[in-house]
Parts: C-alpha cells; sequence; structure tokens
C-alpha cells in the first residue's frame, strides 16, 4: 500500500532526490514520511517527529490518530491535507507529511530559517532613526510591522498571486483611515494579476503601475518605520514573500522628495535639505540642457565674462557641444553601472579610472571642455540625492530629452521640453490618485507641508485624498 | 512619442534664433563708429582670451575694422577679414566719432534699435575732438585687460564721485532722444596724448544734442547743475568761498524738481533744489554748532549752488538747447500752447526762478577742526 504510493509520488516528482520518503513502524501501524530535505530543519523531525513517534505507547488506530499525533507532537502546526494539490505545496513549503496505512495524510510544519537575520538598511540609511530592514522572510516581515502598529485597526489581508510560485502577498492597512475606494482599487487589481511567478515585490509594482511613465508611481521601502508612518498617513503597504521591499501606495510625486531620515530631526533643518532636494531636481534635469541652449543659441543669457570663459575653454573641441554632453552624459553612466555591478573589491579601480583617466586626461587632450565636466558632474551628482533608484533613472531619461530640445532650438526648446514634463507629470495617476497632489489637485495646507516641513506639533492632519473621515493625527 | 516628435517639431519651426556654437563668436563689447570720405568706418572691440603661461587665462581684446556705404554694411563687411561671426549680443559701449556726431546721430540709433541681436542697454559716449577708433584702440590703454571695462568703470566712478558725468546707457538716451523739447546730454570720452607712445582716455564731460549734432561740452559747473536738477550723484564735492576763502562741502540726496508754468503767455519756471550738505574742509575757528556760523555756511552753499545753475541755464541759452527740458514739460502740461514755443529760445523768453534749499548738520568726524582756537 504504502509502497505504491512511495511510486506514484517518485513519478510525479520525477525522482528528485531531495524528496525523502521514510517509513516508521509504529506498533505494528506503518507510516510514511515524505519531506524535502533542503526545506526542512533535520533536527525538528529528528526530534519532535521520529522520537516522539517511536516512543509512542497506545495504538494508533483509524480514528484516534490525528488527536494522538497531535497530543504528542510538540509542534503549533499539525494539519489534515486536503487533496494532492495541497499535499504537494505543503512539501515545497517545508512540511513534513506524514501518511499512515489507513486515513487521511498529516503536515506538520518542519521549517528550516532559509533568511538572513534583521540587519541594517543598505539603500535608505540614516543617521537617526530605527535601524533595522525588511528581510526576505515574510513573517519577519509583518512582525515589523505589527509591532510597530499594536492595535487591531492595522489589517492584514493575505493573498496568493502566482501559478508556479504561490507566492504569499500581503496587504496591509489602517482600517480606521484608509479611504475605501483605494483599498478596492488595489484588491481589485491585485485579484486581476494572472502571472506564473510573483519573485519580488517589484513585480506587483511593475503590474500596478502599468508601465505609464520612467517616474516611480509607487515607492519601495527596506524601512519598517517608514512604512508605518505611510500606514498611519492612509496608505497601503504591499508585503511579498521573500522580497525585502515594501511598496506604498499611493506614491505623490512629492513623497520622492522625502527621506526617511527627514521624520527624526529638527523640522526647520528638514526644510531647509528638503528646498536643497527641490533644487538638485532641477539642477539635475535641467543643467547640462540649460548649458548647452546658452552655449549655442541664447548668447545674451549669460554675464558677458562668464561667456568668454565658456568660448575659451570650448577652443579646440572638436565636436559639437550636444554631443560632447551627451558623450559625458553617457561616460558617467557607464561608470555608474560598472561601479554598482562590480564585486566591491574591484571598485577602487574603476573610480581611478574614471576620475582620472576619464575626467582629466580627457580634458588634457582637448577632447571635452573642463565646463562641461564640472555641468555633468553636477547635474549628476544632484540626481544622486535622490535614493529612489527609479526617480534617479528618470532624471537620467529627462535631463537626455531636455538636452536634445536645447540642442534643437534653445531656451525655447526648454520650454517646450518643460511643457512635456509638467504635461507629462499631472496626467499621471498612482493607482486611483492624481500623482501631482498636492500641487495639482491644488491643496494650499498640504502644499506648504510637502515643501516645508513643519513641526510635528502642528503637522496635526491626514492628506484628504487618502482619508474619508478619519483627519485628525494629533491633538497638541 | 508621437507627441514628443510633435513638439520637436513645433520647437525647431517657432524659433528665430541660429544655431552658433560659442567659441564661432566673435563677442563685441564696444563698437566704435566714424564716418570718413563718405563711408562708415566701424571698430569693433572682441573680447578674446589668451592662454597665458602655466595654463591660466588672460583676458584681452582684439579690434576689428571694416568699412561699408552703412553701419550694417560695414559690419557685415567685418565678415570678410575675419574668421568669427560678428555678435553684438552683449555690446556695452558705443563709442560715436566726431564726424557723426556732428552730422549723423540718428544712423547710429535706427541701425541699433533696428537690429534684433543688439542689446540697446549699452552705454553711450562720443568723442567729439577725434575718431572712434582712436578711443577704443587698446595701444591707447595704459593698462591691460579689456578697454571697454575701463571706460566704464572710469565713467561710473566719475558720476559718483565728481558728478560731472552722467553715465547713459543707449535705450535711456533714447527715450531722451525721441522725446519733443528735450535735448538729451551726453557724455565725452577724450583722448590725451600722455608720454611718448601712450595716451589716456579721459571721460569728464558732457555735450548736448540738438538736431542730431553735438554741441560745445558743459563745464564742470555745469554738470554738476545738471546732475543736481536731475537727481543723479552720489556725493559730490563743491567749493563755495567763506570769508573769501574756498572751502570744501560735500552734496549728497539731491531732491530736484522742475515746475512749469504757463500763465497770460507768460512761462515762468521754478527750479527748486533740495540737497543736503555735509563740511569737507573748513579751515576757520568757528564751530559749526554755532548757529549763525551754520546759517552763514548755508548761504554760502546756496549761493554756490545757484551759481552752477545759473552757469547752465545760460549754456541753454548761448547754445539755445534745451538741457533742463522745459519744452517738454510745455509740451506735457500745456500741449496746445506747445508749437508756438516749440523754435523758441525758451531760457531766453522765460522768467527762471530758482530756489535751493539745503540744510547742513555735519561736520565730518570732528566738530572743531584742525585750527587752534586760542
Amino acid at each position: 500500500m504504502l509502497d505504491e504510493i512511495i511510486k506514484k509520488m517518485k513519478k510525479d516528482f520525477k525522482n528528485s532526490p531531495d524528496i525523502i520518503f521514510r517509513k516508521v513502524k509504529v506498533k505494528k501501524t506503518e507510516l510514511l514520511l515524505v519531506y524535502n530535505v533542503t526545506l526542512t530543519n533535520s533536527n525538528n523531525i529528528n526530534e519532535f517527529i521520529l522520537e516522539k513517534l517511536t516512543t509512542l505507547k497506545k495504538k494508533l488506530t483509524r480514528k484516534n490518530i490525528y488527536d494522538h499525533l497531535e497530543n504528542v507532537i510538540p509542534e503549533n502546526v499539525i494539519q489534515e491535507v486536503k487533496d494532492k494539490d495541497d499535499l504537494y505545496t505543503r512539501i515545497g513549503s517545508g512540511f513534513t507529511i506524514i501518511i499512515p496505512e489507513k486515513g487521511k495524510p498529516f503536515a506538520i510544519e518542519t521549517r528550516i530559517d532559509l533568511s538572513r537575520g534583521i540587519t541594517e538598511p543598505l539603500t535608505e540609511q540614516s543617521i537617526s532613526g530605527p535601524k533595522d530592514a525588511f528581510t526576505e522572510n515574510y513573517q519577519t516581515n509583518l512582525g515589523l510591522v505589527r509591532k510597530r502598529i499594536k492595535t487591531n485597526n492595522l489589517v492584514v489581508e493575505e493573498e496568493t498571486i502566482g501559478k508556479e510560485s504561490r507566492t504569499k502577498v500581503a496587504l496591509l492597512y489602517m482600517d480606521n483611515i484608509i479611504e475605501k475606494e483605494l483599498l478596492e482599487e488595489v484588491r481589485k487589481r491585485l485579484e486581476k494579476i494572472n502571472i506564473d511567478g510573483i519573485l519580488d515585490s517589484t513585480y506587483i509594482k511593475e503590474i500596478l503601475e502599468k508601465g505609464q511613465s520612467t517616474f516611480p508611481t509607487i515607492i519601495t521601502t527596506e524601512r519598517p518605520d517608514t512604512a508605518t508612518i505611510h500606514l498611519l498617513e492612509g496608505r497601503i503597504c504591499i508585503i511579498a514573500e521573500h522580497s525585502p521591499y515594501v511598496l506604498i501606495i499611493p506614491t505623490f510625486f512629492s513623497d520622492l522628495f522625502h527621506a526617511s531620515e527627514d521624520n527624526y530631526q529638527n523640522s526647520m533643518n528638514v526644510t531647509f535639505t528638503r528646498i536643497i532636494r527641490y533644487v538638485a531636481f532641477f539642477l539635475a534635469i535641467l543643467l547640462p540642457a540649460f548649458h548647452v541652449a546658452i552655449t549655442t543659441y541664447d548668447h545674451e543669457a549669460i554675464p558677458v565674462k562668464l561667456l568668454i570663459n565658456f568660448s575659451s575653454q570650448r577652443e579646440g573641441v572638436p565636436f559639437p557641444i550636444i554631443v560632447e554632453a551627451i558623450g559625458l552624459t553617457l561616460v558617467f553612466e557607464l561608470l555608474r553601472e560598472s561601479d554598482i555591478r562590480m564585486p566591491h573589491l574591484s571598485g577602487t579601480a574603476i573610480s581611478i579610472l574614471g576620475a582620472i583617466v576619464l575626467g582629466d586626461a580627457a580634458v588634457a587632450a582637448g577632447i571635452v571642455s573642463p565646463i562641461m565636466v564640472i555641468i555633468i558632474a553636477i547635474s549628476s551628482i544632484a540626481s544622486l540625492m535622490f535614493s529612489n533608484i527609479g526617480m534617479v533613472n528618470a532624471i537620467r531619461f529627462w535631463r537626455i530629452l531636455f538636452m536634445v530640445f536645447a540642442a534643437l532650438a534653445g531656451i525655447t526648446g526648454i520650454v517646450f521640453a518643460s511643457f512635456l514634463l509638467i504635461g507629462h507629470l499631472s496626467s499621471l495617476k498612482t493607482v486611483s490618485k492624481p500623482y501631482l497632489y498636492p500641487f495639482a489637485p491644488f491643496n494650499k495646507e498640504f502644499f506648504k507641508q510637502v515643501l516645508i516641513k513643519s513641526s510635528i506639533t502642528k503637522d496635526s492632519k491626514r492628506m484628504p485624498i487618502l482619508t474619508d473621515t478619519n483627519y485628525t493625527r494629533s491633538n497638541l | 512619442m508621437k507627441k514628443i516628435m510633435i513638439l520637436i517639431l513645433l520647437a525647431t519651426l517657432l524659433t528665430g534664433c541660429n544655431y552658433v556654437e560659442l567659441n564661432k563668436l566673435a563677442v563685441v563689447s564696444a563698437l566704435g563708429i566714424d564716418y570718413k570720405d563718405n563711408k562708415y568706418e566701424i571698430t569693433a572691440q572682441v573680447m578674446d582670451v589668451k592662454k597665458a603661461d602655466g595654463g591660466s587665462m588672460e583676458e584681452t581684446s582684439i579690434i576689428y575694422e571694416a568699412d561699408g556705404e552703412t553701419i550694417g554694411k560695414a559690419i557685415r563687411n567685418m565678415s570678410k577679414k575675419y574668421p568669427k561671426t560678428i555678435y553684438l549680443g552683449h555690446l556695452e559701449l558705443i563709442v560715436i566719432g566726431e564726424q557723426v556726431a556732428r552730422e549723423k546721430m540718428n544712423h547710429v540709433f535706427d541701425y541699433i534699435i533696428r537690429s534684433p541681436e543688439s542689446r540697446s542697454t549699452g552705454y553711450v559716449l562720443v568723442n567729439k575732438e577725434s575718431s572712434a577708433k582712436e578711443t577704443l584702440n587698446p595701444s591707447n590703454e595704459n593698462s591691460n585687460g579689456f578697454a571697454t571695462e575701463q571706460i566704464i568703470s572710469a565713467m561710473q566712478n566719475n558720476e559718483e564721485r565728481t558728478g560731472t558725468v552722467k553715465m547713459i546707457t543707449f535705450d535711456e538716451f533714447l527715450t531722451d532722444y525721441l522725446q519733443p523739447g528735450l535735448d538729451p546730454i551726453i557724455p565725452l570720452v577724450k583722448v590725451e596724448p600722455n608720454s611718448k607712445d601712450q595716451s589716456k582716455t579721459i571721460i569728464s564731460e558732457m555735450a548736448a544734442i540738438k538736431n542730431n549734432r553735438i554741441t560745445s561740452s558743459l563745464t564742470d559747473k555745469q554738470s554738476i547743475a545738471y546732475n543736481t536738477i536731475n537727481n543723479n550723484y552720489y556725493d559730490v564735492v563743491i567749493t563755495p568761498e567763506y570769508k573769501n576763502k574756498s572751502i570744501g562741502v560735500i552734496l549728497f540726496n539731491p531732491k530736484s524738481k522742475i515746475k512749469v508754468k504757463l500763465k497770460d503767455n507768460k512761462l515762468k519756471v521754478n527750479i527748486n533744489i533740495k540737497v543736503e550738505s555735509k563740511l569737507n574742509e573748513f579751515y576757520e575757528k568757528e564751530r559749526i554748532e554755532n548757529l549763525d556760523t551754520n546759517k552763514e555756511l548755508e548761504q554760502e552753499i546756496k549761493k554756490e549752488i545757484k551759481k552752477y545753475i545759473k552757469s547752465l541755464i545760460d549754456y541753454s541759452k548761448v547754445n539755445n538747447v534745451d538741457t533742463l527740458g522745459i519744452g517738454n514739460k510745455i509740451y506735457k502740461n500745456y500741449y496746445k500752447e506747445y508749437p508756438k514755443y516749440k523754435d523758441k529760445n525758451l531760457y531766453e523768453i522765460s522768467d527762471i526762478n530758482i530756489k535751493v534749499k539745503t540744510e547742513m548738520y555735519r561736520s565730518g568726524n570732528t566738530s572743531k577742526g584742525a585750527t587752534k582756537n586760542e
């Protein structure tokens, strides 16, 4: 009987070597243990299952077997297996299946923790504030948020997405704050997802964003504190299994200018930093384009001494200015990309090559003008101010577009490109909300708040776009 | 993508500017305009940078010259000789030569306001004695750098500190020039030989322009009077006499007004001057806290200022130029009567009343002075 089952299962698993079948005899009753050795903790199986089973005193019958095992085995999760599909899924998620000769099979959790522990955030570092970060472990991630909001108003809705991967996806929100329409919309979109596998939360991000823009309309965070702050504002967080990044829905354009650090610093100093970030955004997008425009069409726009200075620096450079600008931008992107891909050990070599060989030598050889190196460096550094990689890439795209427009029509071209940028941004939606809120649709109170960080004593309201009823945050 | 293509197309169609790389431009900082043998001779001072030893940059200027039947033609003719495109967008100074100043001032104005690329915020100067070319030629200069810059800063200094020059941009000048009943004043530049090869550029005089023609220049006193009436200096030293000795007084913060009244065909002009003053040099024993002395001093200052203004009025009378813009005031306030006065010498027929108000309450860092009071 059991041999037959083994044969059948082996055939289903295509003779995978990591599936272990083990027969145990308990008081004349034969039991079959099936588990995946790579996903299970062999200590648990030895101590909690095999040892208890072999020392069992009573005889197992078809009727008492379930109660018996539940009493004897000190494991939390012991469940009956519903069908064959369920059986295979459970083997895949690290359960040990006990199949008796007679009666239904049971699943006992013997999962091994295959993830790393909680570490410091790598991409969203901050000087002050909590230092823990999400990991690849789904339960840990949920726990990191749960321990920060202790009321039962925090709702976790779980769904399984992915035909093959069967990834667990959790939808987190505050029941008393969330706007129901938004919740419905997100649920509806998640239900519609039909994909073979979700390997990271960014898969869900891409699907929800619908690829409408280069700008990120949903941001990810690896900081549980940031996720919690957004939950309290009335947003939805999505945690996917095996992904250390949590999605925040909806994300407005202004959120890209905020860093997690902002919440833990003196609000007046944060205001200054925030202004710098807005300046950096414009510098990053406009500076090379403006340089191209004033040196080719609109020479009137700069003081005469600067004009002479620029002109002398360009003396002997063989390329038109736009070729110079785009070429240098490409070189910078090459450096950045290779620096990210390279293992840390050879990273230094690249920096030296980039700084000395490309920068200094190219100028000395007269291939590029020094001012162009400065301009590209400033705008690139300004774009790297944003911790969100999606934002950095979006800025790069628009920077080149602006440069092309500037090369075609000078400052007039920049104005045209600005129309394009503003039109594009204001047509975007983050799930169902306008992306440019609170700039457009305009909300005076929150317009001020996203530009200037008000002190926590004054920041007492939630954005009306994110909540139906619960507007008050604090009463100080 | 379609949207982007349409915008690119629109952007290229709608611009009027030409694509010129910066290093192919000859940036003209000063333009000299002369007229000789029925041809305009244009001298352009082009800014350039020379690579000095050790890689540092040194600013220099090159002179471009060309001639032609009209000013525009002459400027275009420069392209025959020089490799770079002439660019007037950063024009800082326009020097008008003697011959042009005597006959064809309006030709210069016409060219500059018509040409879309030239900037009209540059300053204008007239060389009454010789050519503009001589003024701009850097071999005349006794130091390095841009001749233009030196001329402009000298002019600025002069305006603020001596009050004998009024800096006037092309735009301002043209507004004055086109007004009826006002003869604008223009600063003059002079090139004086200094030693063997060197010479000095001096800007310290002004002259009025009437009917496209430059008239004789104002004296220092007349210039100060003109600037006082037009509220146009930072501070200025005058030297009135006190007990038959010259003393130094600084005038500052002038607030003056001219009022013109026309009644029963009688023209009445009231010039009200209000200016603050302080002591600069004073060698007497008296202290100015003494009210009598103070009043006496104020009287002397008033007398001196009146003298200056009278001299300006005399100048206007003799040359028949309306430097104070009395005609313009009539034009604005009594429009119907204006044709009657248009061609008359207003300074002869009008009754000019000068009122000067000044308060002197500062004596510098000391109230006693350096004279021993025994």
